[in-house]
C-alpha cells in the first residue's frame, strides 16, 4: 500500500495537513494529522505491507505491540475512507 | 499584441496581451520600470479561462477573458514572490489593513463602505475583491490590485495588514477571535492555490507564515452603522 500520488502533508498552523495539490481543492480532501499520523504517512510514501507499518512504529515509539496495530488499524481506515490510499 | 509593464505587489511584469482593453483595465498600474518577470497570453489561455469560467456563456466576451487570464498567470508568479492572491474586501484605517472575507454576496463590500461612512478620512480603500498579500521579514503587507470588484473601488497603494476577518450576516453585530487553526480552511479556500504541484510546498509555506503573523476573527454583523465600530473595536481593541 502507498498514499495515492499528488497529495501534500506540511506543518501548517500548528498542524499537520494532508491535501492534495489541486489548484481545485476540496476541503473535505483535507485531512489533518496527529504525530503518529504523520510518521505513517512518511512510511507510506513508499509501497508498505500493515506488517511493515506496525514493525517501524514499535521501532520509533515506545508503545506495545497491540497498540501499534490498533493505531496503524486505524489510521489505514482513515486514508481509505478518504480514498488517499493506492493498494 | 499589446504590451505593456505593470507593477503590481512590488513587482514589475512585463504583459503581452491579446487585447487593448486588457492595458486599459490596468491603467492605474502601468509602468515604465525594468521588468523581472513576462507574463504571455494566447488565445489558448482565453478559452481555458472560459472553460474554468463559472459564468461560462456566450456573453463574456474573449477581452474580459483576458483580464482574468493575467490575475490567474501573474498571481501564480507572484506566489515565487511570497505573494498570494486573496478574496476579499480590505480597507485601511489609520495605515492599518483590515480585509474581509466572505462567499460572493455575503457583504464584504457593503461592510466596508460603512467603515468608509462611519470612519470617512481615516480610511482608504485598498482592494474591493482581489488583494494580494505579500510576507517578508517585516510582517505581512496588502496591496491594490487591478481586480478591484464591479465598482473598481482600491487605490494603488499598499499598507501593513492586521487582521482577516471571515464575514457573515447576522442580526446582532458581533465579533470574536479565531485561532490560525480555525482560520486555515477559509485561507487555503480564499487564496488562488497553485496551478502545478511544484507550486504547493512554497505555497503552504505561505500560508503557515500568513497565520503566524495575522490575527483572525469572525464577525457576524447586520448593515447598521455599529457593525463597522463593533468589528474595529473588536479587531483592535480601541473605543472609537
Amino acid at each position: 500500500m502507498k498514499i495515492k500520488d499528488g497529495f501534500i502533508l506540511r506543518d501548517v498552523a500548528g498542524k499537520k495537513i494532508a491535501l492534495p495539490m489541486d489548484d481545485d481543492l476540496d476541503l473535505n480532501m483535507m485531512i489533518t494529522l496527529n504525530e503518529t499520523g504523520a510518521f505513517l504517512w512518511e512510511m507510506l510514501k513508499e509501497d508498505r505491507t500493515e506488517d511493515a507499518l506496525v514493525d517501524a512504529l514499535l521501532k520509533e515509539y515506545d508503545v506495545d505491540e497491540p497498540t501499534a496495530r490498533k493505531s496503524v488499524g486505524r489510521f489505514l481506515d482513515l486514508l481509505k475512507e478518504n480514498g488517499l490510499i493506492d493498494g | 499584441m499589446v504590451e505593456f509593464s505593470l507593477c503590481i505587489a512590488g513587482r514589475v511584469a512585463k504583459v503581452f496581451a491579446n487585447f487593448e482593453t486588457t492595458r486599459k483595465y490596468c491603467a492605474e498600474y502601468l509602468s515604465d520600470e525594468q521588468p523581472e518577470m513576462r507574463i504571455c497570453i494566447d488565445l489558448d489561455d482565453i478559452a481555458l479561462e472560459r472553460k474554468r469560467s463559472a459564468k461560462a456563456g456566450e456573453d463574456i466576451s474573449d477581452a474580459y477573458l483576458e483580464t482574468l487570464v493575467l490575475q490567474r498567470k501573474l498571481s501564480q508568479a507572484l506566489m515565487e514572490c511570497d505573494t498570494l492572491l486573496f478574496h476579499g474586501s480590505v480597507i485601511a484605517l489609520d495605515g492599518e489593513g483590515f480585509l474581509f472575507t466572505a462567499k460572493s454576496g455575503t457583504g464584504k463590500s457593503t461592510h466596508t463602505r460603512i467603515w468608509r461612512e462611519v470612519f470617512h478620512d481615516r480610511t482608504v480603500m485598498i482592494n474591493d475583491d482581489k488583494p494580494f498579500i505579500r510576507i517578508d521579514k517585516n510582517g505581512v503587507w496588502v496591496y491594490g490590485s487591478p481586480w478591484n470588484g464591479k465598482h473598481r473601488l482600491g487605490t494603488n497603494t499598499f499598507v501593513k495588514l492586521k487582521a482577516i476577518c471571515l464575514l457573515e450576516r447576522g442580526e446582532e453585530n458581533k465579533i470574536n477571535p479565531l485561532s490560525a487553526k480555525d482560520f486555515l480552511p477559509i485561507l487555503l479556500s480564499q487564496t488562488l492555490r497553485p496551478d502545478n504541484r511544484s507550486g504547493f510546498p512554497k505555497y503552504l509555506e505561505l500560508i503557515d507564515r500568513l497565520s503566524a503573523e495575522i490575527e483572525f476573527y469572525h464577525l457576524k454583523c447586520n448593515m447598521e452603522r455599529e457593525a463597522a465600530v463593533v468589528a474595529y473595536e473588536g479587531m483592535t481593541g480601541k473605543g472609537r
